[in-house]
């Protein structure tokens, strides 16, 4: 049967398609079509008549938005009448012939003007890397393009030996950091001698062997902290309080005071040998010297004077006051077995100081060998590792996507910081330090990076789920706040709209709603040194307990055993002064009175009740005599103590904790001491953690002596009640303190906070997943991963990182929305194809590496990453002007004032609010605030005299390096390594008459010789780096 | 029309505006392009975006909604007895707001008969709202909701027409107060921008800088003379902008060195400006606003995405709103000299859920409101009163969220008309697409009469 065919154009709604061929041939119908840009797909369809409304739809393809030629060819058949050609939007519709066999699409892509082999080396530097340097174009002139574009891609299978620049700038941005355990070998509260600056001391006074300086030449035996402030926050850290020591020059109070005290104590050690390392912790205002066994180990603020004066000042002030930990590991060899000795002078900046401080302690650290890693200094240090791996690294694309995925999947550091120090314990107070929440939010973004920059090339399934489950990220977007029945939907709408999918790109409202259900219970950990699990255990089998995991065991109950005395005189009898004596073991209490734990009256609350106490005495003491069983962990020991009002407990002899109503009481308290402020017991026991008096407990079979004086708010007080308890916490296998150095953040699944219950995500499309009710316990983790695995490989994901990989490194006039609609220039949504077709067919699917060698391909000619439209069409973003200026002149950089630099430029990474990263286009970055920046730059860079930028940077030996020295040389030197000799004429004009004239405008000879030369080369140099061209590339 | 193809009519009359507007001018005439385009009389602005989504029912609180409650609001609800009364008899203020009752200074709040000179805007917002906060800050700041490509901004659509922003004369006749230029003040020609004017200087001095080329000196000087040259290749991506922004920074560099040279800045009537970035930013822009030509400001302040422990009376959602509260304060006091001819205006992108999150915070909605402040200002409460909010209006969207009564864009046609003395048609070229949003949601473009 012959067929009848009508080419039906008038009914092709979307488009004028005109069939430009057609043929009948024995093997089937060829039919080739003109299609214009912007469509998705394209179907020929046959219908009975012209006005049959039933479509019977013939065959379909892909068209990729792209104009070209599609031709189809399909098998004969009796039934057709009408054939039509129809563009359509989505997805390539269903039909019986697709595929190869019977759709073919030839785009017509735009005349490309392909690259010289200059300009592709310049477009090769400039967007792999940061830019040409002298030695990076020489090595490719060497050894080929090809060869370093291969080189690029695969980053870990060399190494970069070459570049002492890049080693030497990481030994200053890193510690190497080993954990240990600690013991104190004397901590705050101690008693020491102390003898006042009011005259010298004898010079030997910080000397072992030096006997008899005692108390008859006005030594002290005081506890410490010493000194004195105006400040109360200050002054509660204070035991011993000096306050003669200000000078008051007039008024009743006036004094002459002093600048100076100095402390002596003593200390045991057992097996010198066995301490790792030796750290002194002080808390300190202004100045110290400190010495171990005579000889000096740490200083501050006290210049360089070896021995000073007892009349020295301080040469520095301090921060109200300074913290530090001093590393004197290096002398551990002057401890001896058995009696060591510390001595410590502190000094002040003025006799008129409103404050002098000294809290020193000594740390022993024993060092868990195997764990060692690199910590950073702080975030700025961080911020200079971009600059340092921008400038130096010969794996430039790497340090290039480094930056490309740590600004894709931003974090704030000071959210981090923020969060980790507002961290509680059981009692309310802040349990890590502002120091320490900055170094660990520091490493935390440091950990970060480094894991983008190993896994800079790798799958994009991995990087999103290790940002996922970053302790930062989850503090960040607020995951750690998401919990069943209190959602937070923050993480799971930015997961969609800005690391995976892209704005609006196939999902909804309730996606995200039902998406930040499968996240609760994703929180944040620490965990020791020896569990830190890596990628992708650390995501994929994290712990699931608390950091802290611990039973109790009561050591010691409320309950009888007891001896008190009643405070109506002081306990110990014939004592002058007021006598801590009653609190240590020897003490003789066979007078006093018997009871039990509750002790008190009113309330109802006390198994001993002192009827006569109301109205009588103010306090009550009470000891108790208790032997700890043969396994204790002395350091895990805690005393939980309920009490009203106030008191103060000692074990065997010193003091371990007091309320804080009796700090102002005195040392001892006296027995008529009363508490400043009232407390109720139904507040519950306060808990106080011993591990630090660790070494005063006294372990089996021997007897320790727990001891506690209670006072009353007043003697009228219709309550009193001490209800000491000693209780040791048996830790978990896992268990860490939240503010244990040692340990490291990471993502722990809470099931406890997680939402169980059913969820549908996007419901009704392929790629729906039904989230069944009822997984258990660390099941419920499979609920949110089963998503990010799906969303990996995810249609949406595909377009919107390739997208961006093509505004990174391709053009910025395409976004996910005209690569959508079609209305983008055609040769980037070529690339944004050619990127997506490159992911698909990576295997694993979604591999970057994959996806960039199809980019970077030199040797397809389809490839339009080589032409004109391309070369030079991007805007340097504050970074990467930053780090090309570094690379041409090829310097050994100082880095520590970039990020401030950057940040000046409006960039800085690790600290942006805004959770969609710094922008990839040219126009968010061209403005005349960050131009002014980038000009002053230009220009301070290259006149620098001084130390600011780069180290020993000579303008002399740069010239005599690359051989030039005539104004015209130097211009045409930056002219090739930079622009490939593309400057206009009237720029270059420009430059030479600025070069050749002086400050009137006068003509001035270029004289080598000249005292001026190198000022007038600086000079040069930054006109030449400040050019528009120098933004672009 | 279906989307799809309005997307691009409107894109493309977009570009034929603004390509008409550079049509008609004659080359010589640099100050003012064309009559009916200049800005009327001395009219300026000072416009401050809200960055994060502001909780406009945290901040105008609908207390005549019986679903403002502590159910739906279980830590944020803030008792009548500790919020500021607007008069009204149904709204009342956030108690942080307490700075800016100066200025709206109702009779029946405290007594006093004075300017009324400050409009509270609710339930701002536009048709098909993003809940993205940055699709939504581009549409706030483009004119043209549902387009996050259009890099051009809707105020410097309204500056570009009335002046040629590349002649000297007018290198400052407006600025933004950023590190990064706001995209409201983006366009082809340069808008200055900076962070703060002290740190707007050049060390290397002038002979380095130069000077660009004029008809009497063809070839300009040294770093003038190269950005105001040819290009390397004109038509390559960036070369206007690049060149631009180099010649904005000489140009501007006079202007804010002559500001400076005026001596230290004292606000006047004992304003006093919040010890922060916005204060900072704030005292600034009232200095220029005194000693440059400078017409319209820009500024952002971020910190609104109060996604957890957003806080009551106190806490951060709190300290965020006074700090804009005792901002405009100072700013009210500080500019009495030109109090008629300015309008302070606040924008932000989205309002935030009506109900709590688990987290003590709110996460993305629609609505929010706007701060109008000026000589010429109404003062008063808009869309938050018994004749306006309608029952349950707080879940009206989606069940989740406050539904807008007025469009932003709506908002800035009565400032364009009432203020600037734009005609209607005028708003169709600032604001691309708005006869046709109009013609869509009539309700959201009844003038509100704020001024």
């Amino acid at each position: 049967m012959a067929l009848a065919l009508t080419l039906s154009l008038q009914t092709i709604k979307a488009q004028d398609l005109g069939i430009s061929h057609f043929r009948v041939q024995e093997s089937g119908v060829t039919l080739e079509v003109d299609v214009p840009q912007g469509w998705g797909h394209v179907k020929l369809v046959t219908t009975q008549s012209l006005f049959e409304p039933f479509e019977n739809l013939l065959a379909s393809g892909e068209v990729k938005r792209l104009p070209g030629k599609v031709v189809f060819t399909i098998p004969k058949s009796g039934e057709t009448t009408f054939l039509s050609v129809w563009a359509g939007e989505g997805e390539v519709p269903e039909a019986p012939y697709m595929g190869s066999e019977y759709f073919e699409f030839y785009p017509q892509l735009p005349t490309a003007v392909l690259l010289d082999e200059h300009e592709m080396i310049h477009h090769a530097l400039n967007r792999l890397g940061y830019g040409p340097s002298p030695s990076s174009a020489e090595w490719i002139q060497t050894h080929g393009l090809d060869t370093y574009i291969d080189q690029q891609l695969v980053p870990l299978t060399w190494s970069d030996e070459g570049d002492y620049r890049m080693r030497s700038a990481s030994e200053e941005l890193f510690t190497l950091y080993r954990p240990g355990n600690d013991t104190y070998l004397i901590v705050d509260g101690d008693r020491w001698d102390l003898k006042k600056g009011t005259e010298a001391p004898l010079y030997q006074w910080n000397q072992p062997g030096l006997e008899g300086d005692t108390q008859a030449n006005g030594w002290l035996n005081v506890p410490s902290g010493f000194g004195y402030s105006s400040s109360g926050s200050e002054r509660d850290l204070l035991s011993t309080l000096l306050n003669d020591m200000e000078r008051i020059e007039e008024g009743e109070e006036a004094q002459e005071g002093y600048l100076s005290f100095f402390v002596r104590h003593w200390f045991e050690v057992e097996a010198p040998e066995s301490i790792g390392g030796l750290l002194l912790k002080m808390v300190y205002d202004d100045g110290f010297i400190a010495y171990l066994n005579g000889t000096e180990v740490a200083r501050n603020n006290m210049g360089a004077t070896k021995r000073p004066s007892y009349r020295a000042k301080a040469s520095d002030a301090a921060d109200d006051p300074d913290e530090g930990i001093f590393d004197i590991s290096e002398f551990k060899s002057l401890l001896v077995s058995g009696e060591n000795l510390l001595a410590i002078e502190l000094h002040n900046t003025e006799y008129t100081s409103s404050d002098a401080i000294l809290v020193p302690e000594l740390i022993a650290r024993d060092y868990l060998p195997g764990y060692e890693h690199l910590r950073i200094h702080d975030v700025d240090a961080l911020q200079q590792l971009i600059h340092a791996r921008g400038i130096y690294d010969p794996h430039q694309l790497q340090a290039v996507m480094a930056e490309f995925w740590e600004n894709h999947f931003t974090t704030d550091y000071d959210k981090t910081a923020e969060f980790l120090e507002e961290i509680e314990d059981m009692s309310g107070d802040e349990l890590i330090s502002e120091s320490q929440a900055e170094a660990e939010a520091a490493q935390l973004e440091y950990k970060e990076y480094q894991f983008f920059h190993d896994h800079a090339l790798d799958r994009f399934g991995d990087l999103l789920l290790y940002s996922a489950t970053s302790p930062t990220m989850l503090i960040y977007l607020d995951n750690v706040l998401n919990r069943v029945g209190e959602p937070n939907e923050n993480y799971a709408r930015e997961i969609l709209e800005l690391y995976a999918f892209g704005v609006d790109n196939r999902y909804t409202q309730k996606d995200i709603e039902e998406l930040s259900r499968c996240f609760t219970g994703w929180q944040i950990r620490k965990v020791r040194p020896d569990q830190v699990l890596s990628y992708p255990q650390s995501a994929r089998v994290p712990p699931t307990g608390p950091s802290t995991g611990y039973h109790e065991e009561v050591l010691l109950d409320l309950g009888p055993g007891w001896k008190y005395y009643k405070g109506r005189s002081e306990p110990v009898p014939y004592a002058v002064t007021i006598s801590p004596r009653w609190t240590q073991g020897s003490f003789d209490d066979t007078d006093w009175l018997s009871g039990s734990t509750g002790l008190g009256y009113g309330d109802g609350d006390d198994a001993t009740v002192l009827e006569d106490m109301r109205g009588d005495y103010s306090s009550v003491y009470i000891r108790r005599n208790f032997t700890l069983p043969e396994d204790a962990d002395l350091r895990a020991i805690r005393l939980y103590i309920n009490y009203d009002d106030g008191f103060v407990a000692y074990l065997n002899g010193r003091e371990i904790a007091r309320s804080a109503n009796m700090e102002e009481a005195g040392n001892p308290p006296p027995h008529d001491a009363l508490a400043t402020q009232n407390r109720e017991s139904n507040q519950g026991d306060q808990v106080f953690d011993l591990a630090r008096y660790h070494q005063f407990f006294r372990p089996y079979p021997q007897v320790n002596t727990l001891a506690v004086q209670g006072h009353n708010v007043n003697v009228s007080s219709s309550d009193l009640s001490v209800m000491p308890r000693l209780v040791r916490l048996m830790p978990a296998s896992d268990s860490i303190e939240l503010d244990d150095p040692n340990g490291e953040w990471a993502f722990r699944f809470n099931p406890e906070d997680h939402d169980y219950d059913a969820k549908i995500l996007f419901e009704g499309t392929d790629w729906e997943i039904q989230i069944p009710e009822g997984r258990e316990g660390s099941e419920g983790l499979r609920d949110a991963l089963d998503v990010i695995d799906m969303m990996a490989n995810h249609l949406s994901t595909r377009e919107f990182i390739c997208v961006k990989l093509v505004n990174k490194f391709v053009g910025d006039e395409i976004s996910l929305r005209t690569y959508q609609d079609g209305s983008a220039p055609t040769h980037l949504i070529a690339m944004v194809d050619r990127a997506m077709q490159a992911w698909e067919q990576s295997e694993p699917k979604g591999h970057i590496g994959t996806v960039l060698r199809s980019m970077f391909d030199t040797r397809d000619p389809q490839n339009l990453f080589w032409t004109q439209s391309v070369y030079r069409s991007k805007v340097k973003t504050p970074v990467e002007f930053i780090n090309s200026l570094g690379r041409a002149l090829d310097w050994e950089m100082n880095l520590s004032e970039l990020p401030d630099i950057s940040d000046a430029m409006g960039m800085h990474f690790f600290t942006r609010d805004d959770p969609d990263g710094w922008s990839e286009y040219g126009f968010d970055w061209v403005n005349t605030g960050a131009m002014l920046e980038r000009l002053n730059f230009s220009i301070r860079l290259s006149r620098h005299t001084g130390n600011d930028y780069m180290d020993r940077w000579s303008i002399r030996r740069y010239l005599g390096f690359h051989g030039i020295t005539t104004a015209g040389e130097i211009l045409e030197h930056f002219n090739q390594l930079l622009f490939d000799g593309s400057l206009p004429e009237h720029s270059k004009s420009l430059i030479l008459e600025f070069a050749h004239t002086d400050e009137k405008g006068d003509r001035k000879s270029w004289d080598p010789s000249a005292k001026d030369y190198m000022a007038r080369v600086g000079q040069l140099i930054g006109l030449i780096l400040s050019v528009p061209e120098m933004h672009y590339q | 029309m279906n989307i799809f193809n309005r997307r691009r009519f409107l894109k493309t009359s977009s570009l034929a505006f603004s390509a008409l507007g550079l049509n008609m001018v004659a080359p010589t005439m640099f100050q003012k392009r064309m009559e009916a385009a200049a800005m009327a009389n001395n009219k300026k602005l000072i416009f401050i975006f809200l960055q994060g989504g502001n909780d406009g029912i945290n901040t105008i609180l609908p207390r005549g909604d019986a679903m403002y409650n502590t159910t739906t609001r279980p830590t944020l609800f803030i008792p009548e007895g500790e919020a500021l009364d607007s008069g009204n008899g149904f709204a009342q203020l956030h108690p942080a707001l307490s700075p800016i009752v100066e200025v709206y200074n109702h009779s029946s709040i405290n007594g006093l008969n004075g300017a009324g000179n400050m409009a509270l805007l609710h339930r701002i917002g536009y048709d098909g709202q993003s809940r993205s906060h940055f699709d939504s800050q581009h549409f706030w700041q483009n004119g043209i909701p549902g387009d996050a490509d259009t890099e051009e901004g809707f105020m410097y659509r309204r500056i570009n027409a009335a002046y040629d922003l590349n002649h000297p004369d007018n290198a400052f006749v407006a600025a933004g107060l950023s590190s990064n230029q706001l995209v409201a003040l983006k366009g082809k020609n340069m808008i200055p921008n900076f962070s703060r004017t002290a740190d707007f200087t050049f060390p290397a001095g002038k002979r380095f800088l130069g000077e660009a080329p004029t008809a009497l000196d063809v070839d300009g000087r040294a770093l003038m003379g190269l950005y105001g040259g040819a290009p390397d290749d004109p038509t390559k991506p960036y070369r206007q902008l690049v060149h631009g922004a180099g010649q904005g920074v000489g140009r501007t560099m006079d202007v804010i060195q002559d500001a400076l040279d005026q001596g230290a800045y004292t606000p006047s009537n004992d304003a006093e400006y919040p010890d922060s970035s916005l204060g900072r930013k704030l005292t600034e822009a009232a200095m220029l606003m005194k000693r440059t030509p400078v017409r319209v400001i820009g500024l952002r302040k971020g910190g609104f995405d109060t996604h957890q422990r957003q806080g009551q009376i106190a806490g951060s959602h709190a300290n965020l709103l006074g700090d804009v509260a005792q901002g405009i304060q100072a700013l009210y006091r500080d500019l009495q000299d030109q109090w008629d001819d300015i309008l302070v205006v606040t924008l932000t992108e989205f309002g935030r859920t009506s109900k709590e999150n688990g987290s003590n915070g709110t996460d993305h909605a629609e609505s929010s409101v706007m701060f109008v402040a000026g000589g010429g200002v109404k003062g008063g409460v808009y869309n938050c009163d018994d004749r306006t909010w309608e029952d349950n209006a707080m879940f009206s969207a989606r069940d989740r969220y406050l539904a807008r009564k007025t469009d932003f864009r709506g908002v800035f046609g009565e400032i364009f008309q009432r203020h600037f003395g734009d005609s209607r048609e005028q708003l169709d070229q600032w604001m691309p697409g708005y006869s046709i949003a109009e013609m869509d949601n009539p309700k959201d473009f009844v003038p509100l009469g704020f001024l």
